[in-house]
């Protein structure tokens, strides 16, 4: 009898593991299929205190929110250049001024130590954010958080 | 009021001393502008950062051009600069007035609406004049060369 209570146990992980490598492999292709693809992005633009001061700024002001803060702490930006793998400013407008109305724009995923660099740059510095993003869930996970020089190169 | 005080004011009336924050015109220098081709200042406006109306310089019965704005870079990249000049032309009309070889006025005045262009000129924004150098035209769907 334990035998066999043992048996239906090891089948019943057995299966548990299966589902979750299944929705490992296969979530990915699924959201493929909505049309939600990760894309390399760069974007450049200055920290700002607000969302006003964003749109003075930039061509838009975008949110910054931050997984594992308050979710009304955000960075705003003022966006003067947004584009996608290979220079195509074409998409990176397209996916911005899609979701552009959502505070925040996007969430930072992390890692930790870039999240906090960009949290910590004061108001009025210019920085380029690289990662990748989801456009679909506003997710920016970083790859770099670059400070560039301010006019007259200060 | 202290006499150097009184000076100061009046050379600041006069002009002598600027006291108003000047207009950034950024200077005669080459730009890269990309952006999408629309029929109007409202499909601009849906297809870009910022509608921008081309004219032909000594050419005011040719048609403008409306673009949708999606870069605008000085020719070392720098777009922080490239939007404070272009904004700066604004909101006159046309934003731009194109010059150059009749080869490239006419691939941009024939370019379709819906496809995306890349313009490389040199722009004098005091006048707004924009002296092309190329001109590249493509498809809506196909993806800009770098």
């Amino acid at each position: 009898m334990r035998a066999i209570r043992h048996a239906q146990l090891g089948q019943l992980v057995t299966l548990a593991r299966l589902a979750a490598l299944a929705t490992v492999l296969l979530l990915p292709a699924a959201l493929r299929g909505q049309g939600v693809n990760s894309v390399v992005w760069r974007m450049r633009g200055t920290l700002v205190a607000d969302k006003q001061s964003a749109n003075d700024v930039g061509w838009t002001g975008v949110s910054i929110g931050f997984t594992g803060q308050a979710d009304n702490k955000v960075r705003w930006l003022g966006a003067v250049h947004a584009e996608t793998f290979g220079g195509d400013t074409f998409d990176a407008w397209s996916y911005v001024s899609k979701v552009a109305h959502y505070t925040p724009t996007f969430t930072v995923a992390g890692p930790p130590d870039l999240a906090s660099q960009l949290l910590a740059l004061p108001d009025g510095s210019r920085v380029a954010l690289e990662g990748v993003l989801d456009p679909g869930a506003r997710i920016l996970l970083l790859d770099a958080v670059k400070p560039l020089p301010k006019p007259g190169g200060s | 009021m202290r006499p150097r005080t009184r000076v100061l004011l009046v050379l600041a009336i006069l002009g002598v001393i600027p006291v108003s924050a000047q207009t950034f015109r950024g200077g005669t220098k080459p730009y890269v502008l990309q952006g999408k081709l629309a029929k109007d200042q409202s499909g601009a406006q849906q297809s870009g950062w910022l509608a921008v109306s081309i004219g032909t310089l000594g050419k005011p019965d040719t048609p403008v051009r409306w673009v949708g704005v999606t870069a605008f870079n000085t020719w070392d990249d720098d777009p922080f600069e490239g939007r404070q000049v272009l904004s700066g032309l604004m909101p006159d009309q046309p934003t731009l007035l194109v010059d150059g070889p009749a080869g490239l006025l006419a691939q941009l005045q024939k370019a379709p609406v819906g496809n995306k262009v890349v313009l490389r000129g040199m722009l004098v924004p005091e006048s707004r004049n924009f002296l092309l150098s190329g001109v590249q035209v493509v498809p809506a769907s196909a993806k800009m060369p770098k």
